[in-house]
Protein backbone atom coordinates (compact mmCIF):
# COMPACT_ATOMS: atom_id res chain seq x y z
CA UNK A 1 0.00 0.00 0.00
CA UNK A 2 1.61 3.21 -0.77
CA UNK A 3 2.17 6.21 1.63
CA UNK A 4 2.30 9.97 1.04
CA UNK A 5 4.54 12.60 2.71
CA UNK A 6 4.58 16.47 1.92
CA UNK A 7 7.10 18.24 0.50
CA UNK A 8 7.73 22.05 0.31
CA UNK A 9 10.41 23.71 -1.62
CA UNK A 10 12.64 26.31 -0.38
CA UNK A 11 15.16 26.88 -3.06
CA UNK A 12 14.48 28.38 -5.29
CA UNK A 13 11.79 30.97 -3.88
CA UNK A 14 8.55 32.20 -5.70
CA UNK A 15 8.92 29.90 -8.15
CA UNK A 16 6.21 27.36 -10.35
CA UNK A 17 7.04 23.99 -9.46
CA UNK A 18 6.72 21.06 -12.22
CA UNK A 19 6.66 17.24 -10.83
CA UNK A 20 8.11 14.38 -12.65
CA UNK A 21 8.66 16.23 -15.66
CA UNK A 22 4.70 16.97 -16.42
CA UNK A 23 5.38 20.48 -17.76
CA UNK A 24 2.14 20.96 -18.75
CA UNK A 25 0.70 22.02 -15.43
CA UNK A 26 2.62 23.63 -12.16
CA UNK A 27 2.29 21.89 -9.02
CA UNK A 28 2.30 25.40 -7.55
CA UNK A 29 4.63 27.77 -5.75
CA UNK A 30 7.74 27.33 -3.93
CA UNK A 31 7.94 28.02 -0.94
CA UNK A 32 4.07 28.75 0.45
CA UNK A 33 2.43 25.43 -0.91
CA UNK A 34 3.26 21.99 -0.40
CA UNK A 35 2.94 18.69 -2.61
CA UNK A 36 1.65 16.00 -1.77
CA UNK A 37 4.07 12.81 -3.25
CA UNK A 38 3.98 8.86 -3.05
CA UNK A 39 6.42 6.82 -1.61
CA UNK A 40 9.12 6.01 -4.36
CA UNK A 41 10.98 9.04 -5.88
CA UNK A 42 9.59 12.80 -7.41
CA UNK A 43 11.52 15.23 -9.37
CA UNK A 44 10.98 18.32 -8.65
CA UNK A 45 11.84 20.84 -11.48
CA UNK A 46 11.59 24.91 -12.39
CA UNK A 47 11.51 26.25 -15.63
CA UNK A 48 12.65 29.69 -16.69
CA UNK A 49 11.06 31.65 -19.54
CA UNK A 50 12.68 30.20 -22.18
CA UNK A 51 10.99 26.88 -21.68
CA UNK A 52 13.82 25.31 -20.13
CA UNK A 53 14.54 23.34 -16.59
CA UNK A 54 16.45 25.56 -14.27
CA UNK A 55 16.39 24.08 -11.24
CA UNK A 56 15.79 20.40 -9.87
CA UNK A 57 16.06 17.68 -7.78
CA UNK A 58 14.95 14.25 -7.32
CA UNK A 59 13.78 13.32 -3.52
CA UNK A 60 13.32 9.66 -2.56
CA UNK A 61 10.89 9.07 -0.12
CA UNK A 62 10.62 5.89 1.88
CA UNK A 63 8.14 4.44 3.71
CA UNK A 64 9.50 5.66 6.85
CA UNK A 65 8.83 8.95 5.60
CA UNK A 66 5.54 8.47 5.47
CA UNK A 67 3.19 11.11 7.07
CA UNK A 68 6.10 13.58 7.42
CA UNK A 69 6.92 17.33 5.93
CA UNK A 70 10.14 16.91 4.16
CA UNK A 71 12.08 20.35 2.45
CA UNK A 72 14.00 20.37 -0.25
CA UNK A 73 16.36 22.67 -2.10
CA UNK A 74 16.69 22.47 -5.58
CA UNK A 75 20.18 22.66 -7.43
CA UNK A 76 21.28 24.50 -10.51
CA UNK A 77 20.48 22.96 -14.03
CA UNK A 78 23.64 24.19 -15.99
CA UNK A 79 23.29 24.72 -18.57
CA UNK A 80 19.63 24.62 -18.17
CA UNK A 81 17.88 21.98 -20.15
CA UNK A 82 14.77 22.16 -22.75
CA UNK A 83 11.66 20.91 -21.76
CA UNK B 1 -32.93 -31.39 -41.54
CA UNK B 2 -30.59 -32.24 -38.66
CA UNK B 3 -27.68 -33.16 -39.74
CA UNK B 4 -25.44 -35.51 -38.41
CA UNK B 5 -21.90 -33.80 -36.82
CA UNK B 6 -19.69 -36.76 -38.09
CA UNK B 7 -21.97 -36.23 -41.95
CA UNK B 8 -21.48 -32.32 -41.17
CA UNK B 9 -17.84 -32.22 -40.18
CA UNK B 10 -17.10 -34.01 -43.42
CA UNK B 11 -18.91 -31.66 -45.66
CA UNK B 12 -17.10 -28.90 -43.59
CA UNK B 13 -13.78 -29.64 -44.22
CA UNK B 14 -14.95 -30.49 -47.93
CA UNK B 15 -15.80 -26.71 -47.93
CA UNK B 16 -12.43 -26.20 -46.80
CA UNK B 17 -10.13 -28.15 -48.06
CA UNK B 18 -8.76 -26.22 -51.49
CA UNK B 19 -8.75 -23.12 -48.67
CA UNK B 20 -6.77 -24.97 -46.33
CA UNK B 21 -4.25 -26.36 -49.60
CA UNK B 22 -3.76 -23.30 -50.97
CA UNK B 23 -3.24 -21.28 -47.70
CA UNK B 24 -0.40 -24.24 -46.42
CA UNK B 25 0.83 -23.30 -50.33
CA UNK B 26 1.26 -19.97 -50.01
CA UNK B 27 2.56 -20.25 -46.51
CA UNK B 28 5.01 -21.71 -47.72
CA UNK B 29 6.00 -19.58 -50.36
CA UNK B 30 5.77 -16.26 -48.67
CA UNK B 31 8.59 -15.18 -46.03
CA UNK B 32 7.52 -13.59 -42.63
CA UNK B 33 6.25 -9.86 -43.03
CA UNK B 34 3.66 -8.81 -40.09
CA UNK B 35 1.56 -5.67 -40.45
CA UNK B 36 2.84 -2.54 -39.76
CA UNK B 37 0.67 -1.34 -36.61
CA UNK B 38 2.10 2.07 -35.09
CA UNK B 39 4.32 4.33 -37.29
CA UNK B 40 7.14 5.89 -35.21
CA UNK B 41 7.04 9.81 -33.67
CA UNK B 42 8.87 12.86 -35.77
CA UNK B 43 8.33 14.80 -32.05
CA UNK B 44 7.84 14.25 -28.97
CA UNK B 45 6.48 16.44 -26.64
CA UNK B 46 3.60 16.80 -24.13
CA UNK B 47 2.38 19.71 -25.97
CA UNK B 48 1.03 18.24 -29.13
CA UNK B 49 -0.64 14.89 -30.02
CA UNK B 50 -3.58 13.42 -28.06
CA UNK B 51 -3.36 14.82 -24.62
CA UNK B 52 -6.25 15.82 -21.67
CA UNK B 53 -4.97 18.81 -21.12
CA UNK B 54 -5.07 19.96 -24.85
CA UNK B 55 -8.70 19.07 -25.38
CA UNK B 56 -11.31 21.61 -24.19
CA UNK B 57 -12.70 21.55 -20.65
CA UNK B 58 -16.14 20.30 -19.74
CA UNK B 59 -18.26 22.73 -18.04
CA UNK B 60 -18.16 21.27 -14.57
CA UNK B 61 -14.71 22.63 -14.22
CA UNK B 62 -13.85 21.51 -10.46
CA UNK B 63 -15.79 18.21 -10.82
CA UNK B 64 -14.12 15.75 -12.53
CA UNK B 65 -16.28 12.46 -13.75
CA UNK B 66 -14.33 9.46 -14.34
CA UNK B 67 -16.44 6.72 -16.26
CA UNK B 68 -14.37 3.38 -16.34
CA UNK B 69 -15.84 0.08 -18.48
CA UNK B 70 -15.08 -3.27 -18.05
CA UNK B 71 -14.77 -6.48 -19.92
CA UNK B 72 -17.31 -9.04 -21.07
CA UNK B 73 -17.82 -9.21 -24.82
CA UNK B 74 -21.00 -7.45 -26.17
CA UNK B 75 -22.60 -8.04 -22.35
CA UNK B 76 -19.79 -5.36 -21.47
CA UNK B 77 -20.46 -3.00 -24.07
CA UNK B 78 -23.90 -3.02 -23.60
CA UNK B 79 -24.11 -2.39 -19.37
CA UNK B 80 -21.51 0.62 -20.34
CA UNK B 81 -23.72 2.29 -22.99
CA UNK B 82 -26.56 1.26 -20.58
CA UNK B 83 -25.20 3.05 -17.72
CA UNK B 84 -23.55 6.74 -20.14
CA UNK B 85 -27.23 6.42 -21.41
CA UNK B 86 -28.55 6.65 -17.65
CA UNK B 87 -25.61 9.33 -17.06
CA UNK B 88 -27.10 11.31 -20.50
CA UNK B 89 -30.47 11.44 -18.13
CA UNK B 90 -28.93 13.60 -15.25
CA UNK B 91 -29.71 17.35 -16.59
CA UNK B 92 -27.94 19.80 -15.73
CA UNK B 93 -27.60 23.68 -15.51
CA UNK B 94 -27.25 24.87 -18.86
CA UNK B 95 -28.80 22.39 -20.76
CA UNK B 96 -26.22 19.90 -20.61
CA UNK B 97 -26.28 16.52 -19.23
CA UNK B 98 -23.77 14.64 -17.09
CA UNK B 99 -23.00 12.30 -20.30
CA UNK B 100 -21.57 15.32 -21.68
CA UNK B 101 -19.24 15.75 -18.80
CA UNK B 102 -17.50 13.03 -18.60
CA UNK B 103 -13.91 13.87 -18.37
CA UNK B 104 -12.12 10.42 -18.82
CA UNK B 105 -13.41 7.30 -20.09
CA UNK B 106 -11.12 4.40 -19.34
CA UNK B 107 -11.95 1.19 -20.66
CA UNK B 108 -10.96 -2.94 -21.09
CA UNK B 109 -12.23 -5.47 -23.65
CA UNK B 110 -16.12 -5.19 -24.57
CA UNK B 111 -16.18 -2.03 -22.59
CA UNK B 112 -13.79 -0.33 -25.21
CA UNK B 113 -16.04 -0.52 -27.61
CA UNK B 114 -18.52 2.10 -26.08
CA UNK B 115 -15.86 3.78 -24.48
CA UNK B 116 -14.07 4.41 -27.65
CA UNK B 117 -17.22 4.98 -29.66
CA UNK B 118 -18.38 7.41 -27.01
CA UNK B 119 -15.08 9.21 -27.45
CA UNK B 120 -15.22 9.09 -31.02
CA UNK B 121 -18.81 10.58 -31.35
CA UNK B 122 -20.16 11.05 -27.95
CA UNK B 123 -23.55 10.91 -26.70
CA UNK B 124 -25.05 11.79 -30.51
CA UNK B 125 -23.56 7.91 -31.22
CA UNK B 126 -25.46 5.93 -29.25
CA UNK B 127 -27.98 5.11 -31.35
CA UNK B 128 -25.34 4.00 -33.70
CA UNK B 129 -23.35 2.24 -31.55
CA UNK B 130 -26.46 0.46 -30.29
CA UNK B 131 -27.96 -0.66 -33.82
CA UNK B 132 -24.23 -1.23 -35.72
CA UNK B 133 -22.74 -3.19 -33.01
CA UNK B 134 -24.08 -3.75 -29.74
CA UNK B 135 -27.72 -5.31 -31.33
CA UNK B 136 -25.40 -6.87 -34.26
CA UNK B 137 -24.60 -10.28 -34.16
CA UNK B 138 -20.93 -9.87 -34.45
CA UNK B 139 -19.70 -13.50 -34.26
CA UNK B 140 -20.70 -14.49 -37.65
CA UNK B 141 -18.87 -12.05 -39.56
CA UNK B 142 -16.08 -13.11 -37.16
CA UNK B 143 -16.49 -16.60 -37.86
CA UNK B 144 -17.38 -16.57 -41.47
CA UNK B 145 -14.08 -14.24 -41.93
CA UNK B 146 -12.29 -17.08 -41.34
CA UNK B 147 -13.86 -20.30 -42.23
CA UNK B 148 -14.11 -19.62 -45.50
CA UNK B 149 -11.21 -20.44 -47.87
CA UNK B 150 -10.01 -16.61 -48.92
CA UNK B 151 -10.24 -16.45 -44.93
CA UNK B 152 -8.54 -19.41 -44.54
CA UNK B 153 -5.75 -17.69 -47.17
CA UNK B 154 -6.65 -14.43 -45.47
CA UNK B 155 -5.90 -14.81 -42.04
CA UNK B 156 -3.69 -18.07 -41.58
CA UNK B 157 -1.87 -18.34 -44.68
CA UNK B 158 -0.77 -15.05 -46.30
CA UNK B 159 1.63 -13.12 -43.97
CA UNK B 160 -0.17 -9.64 -43.45
CA UNK B 161 -3.56 -10.04 -41.85
CA UNK B 162 -3.45 -11.74 -38.06
CA UNK B 163 -6.55 -13.23 -36.41
CA UNK B 164 -6.64 -9.95 -34.94
CA UNK B 165 -7.53 -8.14 -38.11
CA UNK B 166 -11.21 -10.13 -37.74
CA UNK B 167 -12.19 -7.58 -35.22
CA UNK B 168 -10.29 -4.90 -36.62
CA UNK B 169 -11.86 -5.28 -39.72
CA UNK B 170 -15.56 -5.58 -37.81
CA UNK B 171 -14.74 -2.72 -35.81
CA UNK B 172 -13.99 -0.20 -38.76
CA UNK B 173 -16.63 -1.44 -40.74
CA UNK B 174 -19.49 -1.24 -38.63
CA UNK B 175 -17.92 1.91 -35.93
CA UNK B 176 -14.74 3.48 -36.73
CA UNK B 177 -14.45 3.59 -40.81
CA UNK B 178 -10.49 4.03 -40.32
CA UNK B 179 -10.70 6.47 -37.83
CA UNK B 180 -7.69 6.81 -36.17
CA UNK B 181 -6.64 8.72 -32.44
CA UNK B 182 -5.98 12.14 -34.63
CA UNK B 183 -9.80 12.16 -34.72
CA UNK B 184 -9.80 12.69 -31.11
CA UNK B 185 -7.38 15.14 -31.16
CA UNK B 186 -9.53 17.02 -34.12
CA UNK B 187 -12.85 16.75 -32.00
CA UNK B 188 -10.90 18.74 -29.70
CA UNK B 189 -13.46 17.48 -26.25
CA UNK B 190 -13.48 15.32 -23.26
CA UNK B 191 -13.80 12.72 -22.76
CA UNK B 192 -10.54 11.85 -23.37
CA UNK B 193 -9.83 8.10 -24.00
CA UNK B 194 -7.54 5.70 -22.14
CA UNK B 195 -7.90 1.91 -23.63
CA UNK B 196 -6.33 -0.74 -21.60
CA UNK B 197 -4.58 -3.40 -23.28
CA UNK B 198 -2.14 -5.67 -21.31
CA UNK B 199 1.84 -6.04 -22.36
CA UNK B 200 1.50 -10.19 -22.83
CA UNK B 201 4.80 -10.96 -22.04
CA UNK B 202 4.81 -7.92 -18.45
CA UNK B 203 1.52 -9.05 -17.19
CA UNK B 204 0.91 -5.24 -17.05
CA UNK B 205 -1.81 -3.23 -18.48
CA UNK B 206 -0.79 -0.81 -21.03
CA UNK B 207 -3.19 1.57 -22.13
CA UNK B 208 -2.74 3.41 -25.47
CA UNK B 209 -1.91 7.25 -23.80
CA UNK B 210 0.86 9.37 -25.52
CA UNK B 211 2.69 9.28 -22.74
CA UNK B 212 3.13 5.46 -23.16
CA UNK B 213 3.89 5.53 -26.72
CA UNK B 214 6.31 8.22 -26.43
CA UNK B 215 8.27 5.28 -24.63
CA UNK B 216 8.35 3.35 -27.80
CA UNK B 217 8.61 6.61 -29.96
CA UNK B 218 5.67 6.13 -31.45
CA UNK B 219 2.50 8.49 -32.27
CA UNK B 220 -0.73 7.69 -31.30
CA UNK B 221 -2.16 10.14 -33.24
CA UNK B 222 -1.93 7.69 -35.86
CA UNK B 223 -2.73 4.62 -34.55
CA UNK B 224 -6.74 3.40 -35.72
CA UNK B 225 -9.05 3.53 -33.02
CA UNK B 226 -10.00 0.26 -34.05
CA UNK B 227 -6.80 -1.45 -34.10
CA UNK B 228 -6.85 -0.36 -30.39
CA UNK B 229 -9.97 -1.18 -28.71
CA UNK B 230 -9.15 -4.41 -30.89
CA UNK B 231 -6.23 -5.06 -28.50
CA UNK B 232 -7.59 -4.23 -25.53
CA UNK B 233 -10.18 -7.27 -26.51
CA UNK B 234 -7.89 -9.38 -27.56
CA UNK B 235 -8.79 -12.15 -26.03
CA UNK B 236 -5.98 -15.03 -25.80
CA UNK B 237 -6.13 -17.72 -28.17
CA UNK B 238 -9.03 -17.04 -29.80
CA UNK B 239 -6.97 -13.92 -31.21
CA UNK B 240 -3.82 -13.14 -31.73
CA UNK B 241 -1.83 -9.92 -30.19
CA UNK B 242 -1.90 -6.61 -31.43
CA UNK B 243 2.13 -6.21 -31.57
CA UNK B 244 3.40 -2.63 -31.10
CA UNK B 245 7.18 -2.02 -32.94
CA UNK B 246 9.57 -0.54 -30.47
CA UNK B 247 11.48 2.49 -32.48
CA UNK B 248 13.22 3.86 -29.07
CA UNK B 249 15.53 5.12 -29.16
CA UNK B 250 14.80 7.53 -31.76
CA UNK B 251 15.96 11.29 -32.44
CA UNK B 252 12.75 12.38 -31.48
CA UNK B 253 13.40 11.72 -27.29
CA UNK B 254 15.09 14.32 -25.22
CA UNK B 255 17.88 14.24 -22.63
CA UNK B 256 17.41 12.71 -20.22
CA UNK B 257 16.40 9.36 -21.77
CA UNK B 258 14.90 7.63 -20.05
CA UNK B 259 12.62 10.46 -18.90
CA UNK B 260 12.71 10.97 -14.97
CA UNK B 261 9.09 9.62 -14.42
CA UNK B 262 10.50 6.56 -15.38
CA UNK B 263 13.66 6.19 -13.97
CA UNK B 264 12.21 7.56 -10.62
CA UNK B 265 10.60 4.29 -9.88
CA UNK B 266 13.86 2.30 -10.40
CA UNK B 267 16.23 1.75 -7.84
CA UNK B 268 19.87 1.82 -8.19
CA UNK B 269 21.71 -1.22 -8.18
CA UNK B 270 22.48 -1.47 -4.56
CA UNK B 271 19.72 -0.27 -2.98
CA UNK B 272 19.04 -1.85 0.55
CA UNK B 273 16.18 -3.01 0.60
CA UNK B 274 14.63 -1.33 3.44
CA UNK B 275 14.63 2.08 1.42
CA UNK B 276 13.98 0.69 -2.08
CA UNK B 277 11.05 1.47 -3.84
CA UNK B 278 10.22 -1.83 -4.45
CA UNK B 279 9.53 -2.33 -0.83
CA UNK B 280 8.10 0.94 -0.14
CA UNK B 281 5.38 1.09 -3.57
CA UNK B 282 5.48 -2.00 -5.54
CA UNK B 283 3.64 -1.16 -8.04
CA UNK B 284 5.15 2.18 -9.32
CA UNK B 285 8.18 -0.27 -9.24
CA UNK B 286 7.39 -3.16 -11.46
CA UNK B 287 5.68 -0.41 -14.01
CA UNK B 288 9.17 1.19 -13.92
CA UNK B 289 10.91 -1.23 -14.89
CA UNK B 290 8.55 -2.13 -17.81
CA UNK B 291 8.16 1.53 -18.92
CA UNK B 292 12.35 1.57 -18.48
CA UNK B 293 12.67 -1.27 -20.95
CA UNK B 294 10.14 0.18 -23.23
CA UNK B 295 11.99 3.18 -23.37
CA UNK B 296 15.64 1.66 -23.67
CA UNK B 297 14.20 -0.25 -26.58
CA UNK B 298 16.68 -1.23 -28.61
CA UNK B 299 20.32 -1.32 -26.34
CA UNK B 300 23.37 -2.62 -28.24
CA UNK B 301 25.39 -5.69 -26.26
CA UNK B 302 22.13 -6.89 -24.48
CA UNK B 303 20.46 -9.71 -24.68
CA UNK B 304 16.72 -8.77 -23.16
CA UNK B 305 16.04 -5.67 -26.02
CA UNK B 306 12.21 -4.83 -25.86
CA UNK B 307 12.28 -4.61 -29.91
CA UNK B 308 8.16 -5.34 -29.46
CA UNK B 309 5.26 -5.11 -27.08
CA UNK B 310 2.73 -7.96 -27.84
CA UNK B 311 -0.88 -6.72 -26.71
CA UNK B 312 -3.39 -9.01 -25.71
CA UNK B 313 -7.20 -8.34 -23.68
CA UNK B 314 -6.17 -5.32 -21.17
CA UNK B 315 -8.84 -7.89 -18.63
CA UNK B 316 -5.58 -10.43 -18.32
CA UNK B 317 -4.04 -7.32 -16.07
CA UNK B 318 -6.68 -5.07 -15.14
CA UNK B 319 -10.73 -6.37 -16.07
CA UNK B 320 -12.44 -3.07 -15.07
CA UNK B 321 -10.18 -0.71 -16.93
CA UNK B 322 -9.40 1.63 -13.23
CA UNK B 323 -5.52 0.97 -13.03
CA UNK B 324 -4.62 3.67 -15.24
CA UNK B 325 -7.17 6.19 -13.54
CA UNK B 326 -6.02 5.07 -10.14
CA UNK B 327 -2.54 6.18 -11.25
CA UNK B 328 -3.58 9.33 -12.41
CA UNK B 329 -5.17 9.93 -9.20
CA UNK B 330 -2.94 8.69 -6.62
CA UNK B 331 0.94 9.51 -8.62
CA UNK B 332 2.49 12.08 -10.31
CA UNK B 333 3.64 9.48 -13.05
CA UNK B 334 0.62 9.58 -15.46
CA UNK B 335 -0.28 12.41 -17.94
CA UNK B 336 -3.00 13.58 -15.86
CA UNK B 337 -1.60 13.83 -13.05
CA UNK B 338 -5.27 14.49 -10.92
CA UNK B 339 -3.36 14.29 -7.85
CA UNK B 340 -1.54 17.36 -8.56
CA UNK B 341 -4.80 18.55 -9.89
CA UNK B 342 -6.59 18.11 -6.41
CA UNK B 343 -3.22 19.48 -4.94
CA UNK B 344 -3.45 22.54 -6.07
CA UNK B 345 -7.32 22.95 -5.79
CA UNK B 346 -8.30 22.56 -9.33
CA UNK B 347 -10.39 19.20 -8.82
CA UNK B 348 -12.62 19.95 -5.70
CA UNK B 349 -15.40 16.94 -6.52
CA UNK B 350 -15.25 13.66 -8.01
CA UNK B 351 -17.68 11.32 -9.70
CA UNK B 352 -15.98 7.81 -10.13
CA UNK B 353 -18.53 5.36 -12.23
CA UNK B 354 -17.31 1.66 -12.52
CA UNK B 355 -18.77 -0.67 -14.51
CA UNK B 356 -18.62 -3.88 -14.24
CA UNK B 357 -19.82 -6.52 -16.50
CA UNK B 358 -18.59 -9.45 -14.41
CA UNK B 359 -19.70 -12.94 -15.58
CA UNK B 360 -20.23 -15.32 -13.07
CA UNK B 361 -21.96 -18.07 -15.46
CA UNK B 362 -22.37 -21.54 -13.57
CA UNK B 363 -20.39 -23.88 -15.19
CA UNK B 364 -20.99 -27.48 -16.20
CA UNK B 365 -17.64 -29.00 -15.09
CA UNK B 366 -18.90 -28.79 -11.64
CA UNK B 367 -21.51 -31.54 -12.45
CA UNK B 368 -19.50 -33.68 -14.12
CA UNK B 369 -17.33 -36.39 -12.45
CA UNK B 370 -14.84 -36.32 -16.13
CA UNK B 371 -11.86 -34.30 -15.56
CA UNK B 372 -12.03 -31.34 -17.96
CA UNK B 373 -10.27 -31.40 -21.02
CA UNK B 374 -7.52 -29.54 -22.64
CA UNK B 375 -9.81 -26.88 -23.74
CA UNK B 376 -12.07 -26.33 -20.28
CA UNK B 377 -8.41 -25.73 -18.76
CA UNK B 378 -7.51 -23.27 -21.01
CA UNK B 379 -10.42 -21.74 -20.98
CA UNK B 380 -10.56 -21.86 -17.03
CA UNK B 381 -6.98 -20.60 -16.88
CA UNK B 382 -7.81 -17.52 -18.51
CA UNK B 383 -11.23 -16.53 -17.69
CA UNK B 384 -10.36 -16.99 -13.54
CA UNK B 385 -8.04 -14.22 -13.31
CA UNK B 386 -9.78 -11.86 -14.86
CA UNK B 387 -12.92 -12.46 -13.16
CA UNK B 388 -11.10 -12.68 -9.82
CA UNK B 389 -9.61 -9.43 -10.79
CA UNK B 390 -12.89 -7.63 -10.87
CA UNK B 391 -14.53 -8.97 -7.86
CA UNK B 392 -15.25 -6.16 -5.06
CA UNK B 393 -12.74 -3.94 -7.32
CA UNK B 394 -14.93 -0.92 -6.55
CA UNK B 395 -14.63 -1.41 -2.61
CA UNK B 396 -11.36 -1.83 -3.14
CA UNK B 397 -10.85 1.30 -4.79
CA UNK B 398 -12.74 3.36 -2.57
CA UNK B 399 -10.58 1.83 0.35
CA UNK B 400 -7.23 3.00 -1.63
CA UNK B 401 -8.54 6.15 -2.37
CA UNK B 402 -9.96 6.37 1.30
CA UNK B 403 -6.44 5.65 2.80
CA UNK B 404 -4.19 7.69 0.07
CA UNK B 405 -6.29 10.69 0.97
CA UNK B 406 -6.16 10.17 4.69
CA UNK B 407 -2.34 9.45 4.77
CA UNK B 408 -2.09 13.03 2.91
CA UNK B 409 -3.79 14.77 5.23
CA UNK B 410 -1.43 13.29 8.14
CA UNK B 411 1.27 14.29 6.23
CA UNK B 412 0.01 17.54 5.99
CA UNK B 413 -2.76 18.94 7.98
CA UNK B 414 -2.75 21.78 6.22
CA UNK B 415 -4.36 19.92 3.59
CA UNK B 416 -6.90 18.22 5.51
CA UNK B 417 -9.85 20.93 4.51
CA UNK B 418 -8.92 20.11 0.85
CA UNK B 419 -9.22 16.75 1.37
CA UNK B 420 -12.15 16.02 3.88
CA UNK B 421 -14.48 18.52 1.39
CA UNK B 422 -13.29 16.59 -1.36
CA UNK B 423 -13.82 13.25 0.50
CA UNK B 424 -17.85 15.46 1.03
CA UNK B 425 -18.03 15.47 -2.38
CA UNK B 426 -16.54 12.34 -4.27
CA UNK B 427 -19.47 10.20 -5.67
CA UNK B 428 -18.31 6.16 -5.98
CA UNK B 429 -20.67 4.21 -8.12
CA UNK B 430 -20.44 0.81 -8.93
CA UNK B 431 -22.41 -1.05 -11.44
CA UNK B 432 -22.31 -4.65 -10.98
CA UNK B 433 -25.29 -7.16 -11.06
CA UNK B 434 -23.50 -8.27 -7.78
CA UNK B 435 -25.80 -5.36 -6.50
CA UNK B 436 -28.98 -6.77 -7.64
CA UNK B 437 -30.82 -7.72 -4.45
CA UNK B 438 -32.97 -10.91 -5.82
CA UNK B 439 -30.83 -13.66 -6.23
CA UNK B 440 -32.80 -15.30 -9.04
CA UNK B 441 -32.19 -11.95 -11.39
CA UNK B 442 -28.70 -11.90 -10.52
CA UNK B 443 -27.94 -15.71 -11.41
CA UNK B 444 -30.03 -14.65 -14.64
CA UNK B 445 -27.57 -11.63 -15.30
CA UNK B 446 -24.68 -13.17 -14.19
CA UNK B 447 -25.28 -16.34 -16.61
CA UNK B 448 -25.46 -13.98 -19.59
CA UNK B 449 -22.80 -15.36 -21.98
CA UNK B 450 -19.14 -13.55 -22.81
CA UNK B 451 -19.55 -12.81 -26.44
CA UNK B 452 -19.89 -10.80 -28.91
CA UNK B 453 -23.80 -11.63 -30.20
CA UNK B 454 -26.46 -11.16 -27.52
CA UNK B 455 -29.95 -12.26 -28.27
CA UNK B 456 -32.69 -9.35 -28.34
CA UNK B 457 -33.94 -9.82 -25.20
CA UNK B 458 -30.71 -10.39 -23.58
CA UNK B 459 -29.59 -6.80 -25.05
CA UNK B 460 -32.51 -5.47 -23.66
CA UNK B 461 -32.25 -6.93 -20.57
CA UNK B 462 -29.02 -5.66 -19.97
CA UNK B 463 -30.00 -1.63 -21.16
CA UNK B 464 -32.62 -1.67 -19.05
CA UNK B 465 -30.41 -2.76 -16.18
CA UNK B 466 -27.62 -0.27 -16.45
CA UNK B 467 -29.92 2.64 -15.66
CA UNK B 468 -31.69 0.93 -13.02
CA UNK B 469 -28.42 0.13 -11.03
CA UNK B 470 -27.18 3.85 -11.80
CA UNK B 471 -30.53 5.28 -9.96
CA UNK B 472 -30.45 2.56 -6.73
CA UNK B 473 -26.93 2.66 -6.29
CA UNK B 474 -26.42 4.60 -2.85
CA UNK B 475 -24.53 7.16 -3.94
CA UNK B 476 -26.36 8.35 -6.85
CA UNK B 477 -28.60 10.97 -4.33
CA UNK B 478 -24.77 12.07 -3.44
CA UNK B 479 -23.98 12.39 -7.47
CA UNK B 480 -26.55 14.04 -8.57
CA UNK B 481 -25.63 16.58 -5.23
CA UNK B 482 -22.38 17.07 -6.27
CA UNK B 483 -23.06 17.58 -9.71
CA UNK B 484 -26.32 20.02 -9.40
CA UNK B 485 -28.24 17.45 -11.46
CA UNK B 486 -31.84 16.11 -11.95
CA UNK B 487 -33.28 13.27 -13.66
CA UNK B 488 -35.69 14.12 -16.44
CA UNK B 489 -37.97 11.39 -16.02
CA UNK B 490 -37.35 8.15 -13.32
CA UNK B 491 -35.01 5.62 -14.12
CA UNK B 492 -36.13 1.99 -15.06
CA UNK B 493 -36.39 0.03 -12.11
CA UNK B 494 -34.08 -3.13 -11.20
CA UNK B 495 -37.41 -4.77 -10.55
CA UNK B 496 -38.38 -3.73 -14.57
CA UNK B 497 -35.04 -5.19 -15.66
CA UNK B 498 -35.64 -8.37 -13.81
CA UNK B 499 -38.85 -9.05 -15.71
CA UNK B 500 -36.72 -8.35 -19.03
CA UNK B 501 -33.98 -10.90 -18.43
CA UNK B 502 -37.11 -13.21 -17.50
CA UNK B 503 -38.01 -12.93 -20.93
CA UNK B 504 -34.10 -13.21 -22.35
CA UNK B 505 -34.33 -16.57 -20.22
CA UNK B 506 -37.66 -17.95 -21.88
Amino acid sequence: MPTFVSVRVIHPELRDIYLNSDYTISAGKSPADTFSVPTGRTTFATIDDDDCVDFEAPLVVTSQDAGKLLTIILAPVIPPRPI
Amino acid sequence: MLVPPRALTNRVFALLAPGITLGFALALLAGCAYPERNRPAARISDRQGYQYHLLEPTGLEDTLVIVTASGGGTRASALALAVLKGLDRVELAGGRTLAQEVDLVSSVSGGSVTAGYFAFAGRDGFDALERDFIRRDGMKPLLWGVLNPVGLVRYFAVPGPERIDLLIDYLNQQLFHDATFQALIDRDTRPYLVLNAADMVEGVPFPFTQRKLDLLCSDLAQIPLAEAVAASAAFPVALSPVTLKNYSPCAAQKQPWPPSWVTNNLDPDGTPQRDGIWYANPARATLGRVENAYALGDVPGRDDDKLYVHLLDGGIADNLGIFEPYRMLTTQDALPSFLTRINRGDIKKLVFVAVNARSFATSELDQERATPGMIDMLMASINAPIDRATAGTAAQLRELLDNAFRQIILADPGKEQLFRDLAANTALISIDFEAIVDSECRRKFHAIPTSWALSKQQVDAVMAVGPALLGSDPAFADLQRIVGGTLDAPLPSVAEACRLVDLAQQ
